[in-house]
């Protein structure tokens, strides 16, 4: 926070952008592997379907190898970035002011309706990130930038359905 | 030579150190703030593009700028499989949950740690869609796994070129999106818009124009610097690995005696893959029954991505310094880390004295033939003559499982171990 009590600026984008590169590739270059987020979520769900349905997570393609039997979900590399993400996230919009109780939202949409939204385009985004095998951290951003084929045209088609929808729903946001 | 076996606690620590730095950049370009990220589709506000596309060639030209000089093995960094089908439908579906909800799956845990009530709303959201696909995936799981896979593949294996232009590619590519973004910024721009008034998007202060020359300047230098180096060839990773790979063979670890193989070929316990690197004449007139004749220049990653995990790999030549020059190729495309001394990690071994002391002890019956610890002399000729061709269709090209105990050896093969699986970042 600055001295006037107000939030501190973004940052360039471009320079963000470098350190977020700077990130990416020391991920990279010690562990060989990129950053990620949905794959840690989707852990946490495998985690949470095994305490109260186990018998469908064991049966479950998708769930078992993550949590069937003696495989324990959460003790995982995505878990712990997910993990580091929250803590990181938080320490730096408390240094910076923005650590406050808000909703972010069109001027025209009502906290309600954005909450619902929210719900709809993240599960809309959990389910695409389950079927391509990881977001925007996982396969755009670490498989962009190891040039892998399939990131690319993951990449492509997120910016196309954004901007497919965008003018149809631009009473959302403007 | 990294990426680094690091272990279990130590990986802990350094996943979260990387997690916190992630979390902490995205929450300071901006991307905790679903306001931000929706501009990037009313054109705007194009920091989505920005920091994304920056982040990419950032990371991009320095794998690529460490794997050409050696220090990172290409090899072991997860490329997150391609899967066409699945990728442009999960990607269309992204860009629909995007518009709608304003986050993406990293940047709403970031918003929610930073207490916005919609970036929870937004996690949950996640979770219950990846629920929704866990649940409902066993119905299209052949799509799921079987459309458009190409496995593992890069711009560069697709197009057949050093990365290096692709690499340059994609930061002449990246500069001419920063420019059109810059362009539309303008174009579109609206005064209460979310970008502060300080941020060069608006300001185009003189200090950001150097700024902008200079990033420029080293992105491109970098790329020239990677093309003109180029990618490791297999060549040059065996001559990185030479001195420890001379060493492993000198120290004759690698080496198995005839009867081991003979033990081999009957045990039927593991896949063996026998290679033969003698001359088409010499292969014709004898080899081993299922041994598959190669020359050097085939032994390729693309071959070397078709033998099975948990196969065992067998070189022979006449006496051993054909196979020698193979087996390093082999340690080198075969072996999870060939910079450290391959004893117990490889999985490629050499025929001891080659097909000329098989026959020695198979043929001729000598009794006093050399173990395996004792090298080869000859000169890489087949010392036998024989009246006709018969390839494989000779008695002793796979002698009977009764011969096996015949001749005493030291059992040096071991059953591979499973390969660490390196998980991608998501999914």
């Amino acid at each position: 926070m600055n001295r006037d009590g107000k939030a501190l600026d973004y940052w360039n984008p471009y320079a963000a952008g470098v350190l977020l590169g700077l990130v990416l590739f020391g991920s990279i270059f010690v562990t060989g592997n990129g950053l990620g987020a949905s794959g840690g979520l989707a852990r946490v769900v495998a985690f949470g379907e095994r305490q109260l349905t186990p018998d469908r997570v064991d049966r479950n393609p998708y769930l078992a190898p993550m949590a069937a039997g003696g495989n324990l979900p959460l003790k995982h590399r995505m878990v712990w970035m997910i993990a580091g993400v929250v803590v990181g996230g938080a320490v730096s919009g408390w240094l910076a002011g923005r650590m406050k109780v808000e909703t972010f939202r069109g001027p025209a949409v009502s906290k309600g309706v954005r909450w619902g939204l929210a719900i709809l385009g993240g599960a809309l985004m959990g389910y695409g990130a389950g079927l391509a095998r990881g977001c925007t951290s996982g396969q755009a951003l670490s498989g962009g930038a190891v040039l892998a084929v399939g990131s690319w045209a993951f990449m492509m088609m997120v910016f196309a359905g954004g901007y497919a929808l965008a003018y149809p729903l631009r009473r959302l946001w403007n | 030579m990294a990426p680094w076996s690091l272990s279990p606690h130590v990986e802990i620590a350094v996943t979260l150190l990387i997690g916190f730095c992630f979390g902490f950049v995205l929450e300071r370009a901006g991307f905790g703030n679903a306001r931000n990220l929706a501009a990037q589709f009313y054109l705007h506000n194009m920091r989505v593009l920005k920091v994304m596309f920056t982040a990419i060639v950032t990371a991009m030209l320095l794998v690529f700028f460490a794997t050409a000089l050696g220090w990172l093995d290409f090899e072991r960094v997860a490329v997150p499989p391609t899967y066409l089908g699945p990728a442009i439908l999960g990607g269309l579906l992204l860009g629909v949950g995007f518009i709608l909800g304003g986050y993406c799956p990293g940047t709403s845990l970031v918003a929610a740690a930073t207490l916005k009530l919609d970036g929870m709303a937004f996690v949950l959201g996640v979770a219950a869609g990846l629920l929704a696909f866990a649940e409902t995936s066993p119905m299209f799981w052949y799509f799921f796994n079987a459309a458009g896979h190409l496995g593992r593949m890069t711009w560069a294996d697709l197009l057949g070129l050093d990365a290096g232009w692709v690499v340059l590619g994609v930061v002449v590519m990246a500069v001419g999106a920063f420019a059109f973004a810059e362009f539309l910024e303008r174009k579109f721009a609206r005064p209460e818009s979310p970008v502060s008034p300080a941020q060069p998007d608006t300001g185009r202060r003189p200090a950001a124009r150097r700024w902008r020359r200079v990033a420029l300047a080293a992105a491109l230098s970098v790329a020239l610097a990677t093309l003109l180096v180029g990618q490791p060839s297999l060549e040059r990773k065996v001559a990185w690995a030479e001195s420890a790979l001379d060493a492993s063979l000198r120290s004759r670890a690698v080496h198995i005696d005839p009867a081991e193989l003979l033990a081999l070929m009957h045990g039927n316990q593991m896949p063996l893959v026998l290679l033969d690197v003698r001359p088409e004449s010499d292969f014709n007139v004898f080899h081993l029954l299922d041994a598959r004749r190669v020359d050097l220049k085939d032994l390729t990653p693309r071959w070397a991505s078709q033998v099975p995990a948990n196969a065992v790999v067998v070189v022979m030549s006449n006496d051993e310094a054909g196979a020698h020059e193979a087996w390093k190729r082999l340690a080198v495309l075969l072996n999870p880390n060939p910079y450290r001394p391959v004893t117990d990690r490889s999985r490629a071994y050499v025929l001891a004295g080659g097909v000329n002391r098989w026959l020695d002890v198979y043929q001729a019956k000598r009794g006093e033939v050399p173990g395996p610890d004792v090298p080869a002399s000859g000169e890489d000729r087949l010392a036998y003559r024989f009246a006709a061709a018969l390839g494989a269709r000779h008695e002793v090209a796979r002698p009977p499982a009764a011969m096996i105990p015949a001749r005493s050896f030291q059992a040096k093969v071991k059953a591979p171990a499973a390969r660490r699986v390196v998980g991608g970042g998501c999914g």
